[in-house]
């Protein structure tokens, strides 16, 4: 396969798709569909025929040879694969992604291809249907924004930095060690002067009547905190 | 020879820092601004043995990172204006958390005296300190006080004396552990080498600069050596915290509350854990913040604060007014008797006199207002209310805290608009501030009882009621609306401190109301009392017109605008002239309309009764509401933010007041037609 030119492999694409779509294959289509003149058709064939990729009768049908399908098929599937990458997954519209998707293919390792190939795979046998991340993604783009459940930077800080268990999702009555406070600066810096330190222990004491915010006690005081500055810092149960 | 000492008095909100500086200063004292900012600056002064010591209080601050205005201020004073000493007030039964707010004044290389406040708690528990100890370790002068019983006040004075004259500079320094300190020494010594000129201590300068402070970072940005300073910060930073697995500014204050905890198990003879403190504070709150009570409990409170304010306030009012009623028709009588011109007369009783009943009629009111709010904020439940209405509130787009400076509106919108500032965000006070001006304040009150007294008869308490509840209404929409037109990514925390319930006392309730009242008089009293002369000054000129006639400059005024207010019912001249006096003070469109129309206050209902209709009535009561704040609020609002902001708040309520009025008539006046 490597021995090939892109344009041959081309041609071997072509002569694929033709033959899927008609009976049988002419020169004259091959030189229609890849937008080429008719003698350079016939010299690629004669070059390709050397090959012993295809058969060119002498009433002018070419056919692929056992050999010369399984490359053309190859060839076809690669295309078909960063075409569906570039047209399903990042939603790029058919017309370009077709025409890319003929200018990437020729370059791409075999290796990145398999690993394009798996990554549709994953994303497409996803058992929801369409991943939340890729809608959120679409979103992105259209919009030029996140949507509002991705928005904000500290739930991804949080999700990334540290375990699920923060001090919001302590019940009143439960005590706990605070490990670490992700928030944004100037709260981060708030928490920490008012004694909200690493290695300190809190306790909830109470949930305000509307549902927020939260009161605790810590180094021998109450503070009143809302649930999302709670999020913001990981805790530990202790008993 | 008297010789002058200058100490400021630092602590936590709560400690008590406000009634040792009563104590110390009693009615020596006077409220100021801080310069260039709208903080309160409290400063006083006593005497002892020989000596002058001139206080100032500090705004009550947890820490000295700079984050609030007001940490940033008392950092400032305490860099530039360097006291010969700081006095840290602290409330002893809660004395880690405290005691961190006194290790930054010492590593800020101020001379602090330590007063251990609150002491009878302490002592209740069963608690021991070992001073002498605690002195020793911090190297400060201790001084133990109870403030509220007045207990320790003449040692503690007979401290500062003593210190400030011979007292050591303490030898205080956390050690930060080896790898930062070793950091902290290497930046120490480049910076000598570098003869880089610092006005801070360096040890504390270089502190802050590897806690990532960003006002020290930008001042080091500006020296000539800034970028090669800021690059060897950013590279120890990054290094320490490779090293330390997190990030150096919570190291750092990790470290400083961890000495402090070792310092205070030392220190105390018995250490109680966190349940065994605040028992009887809790058992209170269990009630007062109590998912199904805490709500009703709040909404009895403010209606009981109403009560208050102008139930019993209202007929001091009158009574005031009448006083001045009478006082300017006898000193008339007796000007012309003794054969002074007409106009001189005029002007001292109907501009002087009334000028002055005018400013006098709200003090009743807005001092029983701030006896109010004085009660509930010295006994601990001012937090509670933020606590309990935080959820509905930031449901708004505010802050829990939002809510004082709103309610202190319905006194006075200047009040409500300067206790913006104990709300911490930006956000959070100029919207509170935009909006502050929709609560019906009671100054706009006269109106709304002249109106519906002559209008709606029975009905005039629901229908002022309505006015208050427009007022609200309205106020929620527009904040929504600032939030996102101006605030839209912007977050503010929450994070609050609960403070025990206390007992409020009644001399520093007293000394809040007197204060506050007489910021009013000042503040608004000679606006008014301007705004009163001047109204008669464009009254009675040019020479020679009837008074208040449409010949007057006052009349003409009004012909020209008055086609403009039409579309809301209220097109003629008299009309358009007290709203454009009322904005020098709402109040005074009443006394406006009484002039105007030539009947004075007491006529003045069978007037309007006669050029409005109940119709038109209210929607000149809701223009009244909204139009426009008062010049004294335009004043304070500028002062609070800038000229944009107050811009801003002049130009929506214009528009949103003419908006409202004309939607009124117009779909009021279809209405009546369908009846």
């Amino acid at each position: 396969m490597n021995t090939l030119t892109e344009s041959a492999q081309d041609y071997l694409e072509a002569i694929l798709i033709i033959g899927e779509k008609k009976k049988v294959v002419r020169v004259r289509d091959i030189a229609k569909h890849l937008e080429v003149k008719m003698p350079s058709v016939v010299a690629m064939i004669k070059t390709l025929a050397k090959k012993n990729l295809v058969r060119h009768e002498y009433y002018g049908y070419v056919e692929l040879t056992e050999e010369g399908l399984r490359q053309a098929k190859s060839i076809y599937e690669r295309h078909k694969i960063l075409f569906n990458f570039l047209h399903n997954l990042l939603g790029i519209n058919s017309n370009i992604a077709k025409e890319d998707a003929c200018k990437i293919e020729h370059y791409l390792n075999p290796k990145t291809l398999e690993y394009i190939l798996k990554f549709i795979q994953f994303v497409e046998t996803c058992p929801e249907g369409e991943p939340l991340w890729l809608s959120s993604f679409h979103y992105f783009i259209k919009h030029g924004k996140r949507p509002e459940h991705c928005a904000k930077k500290e739930k991804i800080e949080k999700e990334v930095k540290m375990g699920p268990l923060t001090l919001n999702n302590l019940k009143v009555g439960q005590k706990g060690r605070v490990i670490k406070i992700a928030a944004e600066s100037q709260i981060k810096r708030r928490l920490l002067d008012m004694g909200i330190v690493p290695g300190v222990e809190v306790k909830i004491e109470k949930v305000a009547p509307l549902g927020d915010p939260i009161d605790i006690l810590v180094k021998g005081y109450h503070l009143s905190l809302r649930k999302k500055e709670a999020s913001s810092i990981a805790v530990e149960v202790i008993k | 020879m008297k010789k002058t000492i200058k100490i400021a008095l630092a602590g936590n909100p709560n400690s008590g820092k406000t009634t040792i500086f009563n104590n110390l200063t009693g009615s020596h004292q006077h409220v100021g601004n801080w310069p260039g900012v709208t903080v309160e600056k409290k400063e006083g002064s006593f005497a002892f043995n020989g000596f002058k010591v001139d206080v100032v209080d500090l705004p009550g601050t947890y820490s000295l990172s700079a984050y609030s205005i007001d940490e940033r201020i008392a950092r400032d004073f305490l860099l530039k204006e360097n006291p010969d000493l700081v006095v840290a007030v602290i409330d002893t039964s809660n004395l880690e958390r405290n005691l961190y707010l006194v290790a930054q004044l010492l590593e800020l290389g101020t001379k602090v005296i330590l007063d251990l406040n609150m002491m009878d708690l302490v002592e209740n528990r069963g608690m021991k300190i070992d001073t002498e100890k605690l002195s020793r370790i911090l190297g400060v002068a201790i001084a133990e006080t109870v403030a509220h019983k007045g207990k320790g006040m003449e040692k503690i004075k007979e401290i500062i004396v003593e210190q400030a004259k011979e007292g050591k500079q303490s030898f205080f320094k956390i050690d930060y552990g080896e790898d930062i300190e070793k950091t902290i020494n290497r930046l120490i010594k480049f910076l000598k080498e570098k003869r880089i000129n610092i006005d801070y201590p360096l040890r504390w300068f270089v502190i802050k600069l590897l806690e990532g402070d960003a006002e020290i970072l930008r001042k080091v940005k500006n020296l000539p050596q800034g970028e090669t300073i800021l690059n060897i910060i950013t590279e120890s930073v990054a290094k320490l915290e490779k090293h330390l697995g997190y990030d150096l500014e919570t190291a750092l204050v990790e470290k400083r509350y961890g000495y402090l905890k070792g310092l205070v198990e030392e220190c105390t003879a018995r250490h109680y854990t966190l349940e065994e403190r605040l028992s009887i504070s809790d058992k209170i709150d269990r009630v007062v913040t109590n998912k199904f009570i805490g709500i009703p409990l709040f909404l009895v409170l403010m209606w009981l604060t109403f009560q208050l304010i102008f139930t019993v306030g209202s007929p001091v009012a009158n009574l005031i007014d009448s006083f001045f009623g009478w006082f300017a028709e006898v000193t008339s009588k007796g000007l012309i008797n003794i054969g002074a011109p007409e106009w001189i007369s005029s002007l001292i009783s109907d501009g002087v006199i009334s000028g002055v009943g005018s400013v006098l009629v709200f003090l009743p009111n807005i001092l029983l207002l701030f006896v109010t709010i004085s009660l509930l904020e010295d006994s601990g439940y001012m937090a509670r209310a933020a606590f309990v209405m935080d959820r509905l509130m930031h449901a708004l787009g505010l802050h829990g805290k939002s809510f004082i400076p709103l309610i202190l509106g319905f006194g006075c919108n200047i009040p409500g608009i300067m206790a913006t500032r104990t709300l911490e965000s930006k956000k959070d006070r100029i919207i509170t501030i935009l909006v502050n001006p929709l609560m019906s304040c009671s100054a706009r009150l006269p109106i709304y009882i002249l109106f519906a007294g002559a209008f709606f008869g029975k009905n005039q308490g629901f229908v002022i009621f309505s006015l208050y509840l427009m007022g609200i209404v309205l106020a929620i929409i527009m904040a929504r609306i600032f939030k996102t037109i101006f605030f839209k990514h912007e977050v503010a925390p929450l994070i609050m401190e609960l403070p025990p319930y206390r007992l409020p006392q009644a001399k520093s309730v007293v000394i809040h109301m007197w204060e506050r009242g007489s910021l009013f008089l000042k503040k608004a009293g000679g606006i008014i009392l301007a705004g009163v002369i001047i109204i008669w000054f464009l009254s009675s000129f040019p020479p020679g017109v009837e008074y208040a006639s449409q010949e007057s400059l006052i009349g003409r005024l009004g012909s020209v605008f008055a086609p403009l207010l039409s579309p809301a019912g209220f097109g003629f001249w008299q009309a358009a002239v007290a709203l454009g006096f009322g904005i020098l003070a709402k109040e005074v469109v009443v006394g406006t309309l009484g002039t105007l129309y030539g009947t004075g206050e007491t006529g003045l209902k069978d007037a309007i009764l006669h050029h409005f209709t109940p119709l038109s009535a209210y929607s000149f009561m809701v223009m009244s509401l909204i139009y426009i704040p008062c010049i004294a609020s335009i004043a304070t609002i500028k002062r609070e933010t800038n000229l944009r902001w107050t811009f801003l708040a002049v130009g929506y309520s214009l528009i949103l007041g003419w908006i409202m009025a004309v939607i009124i008539y117009q779909v009021g006046r279809v209405f009546l037609r369908l009846l």
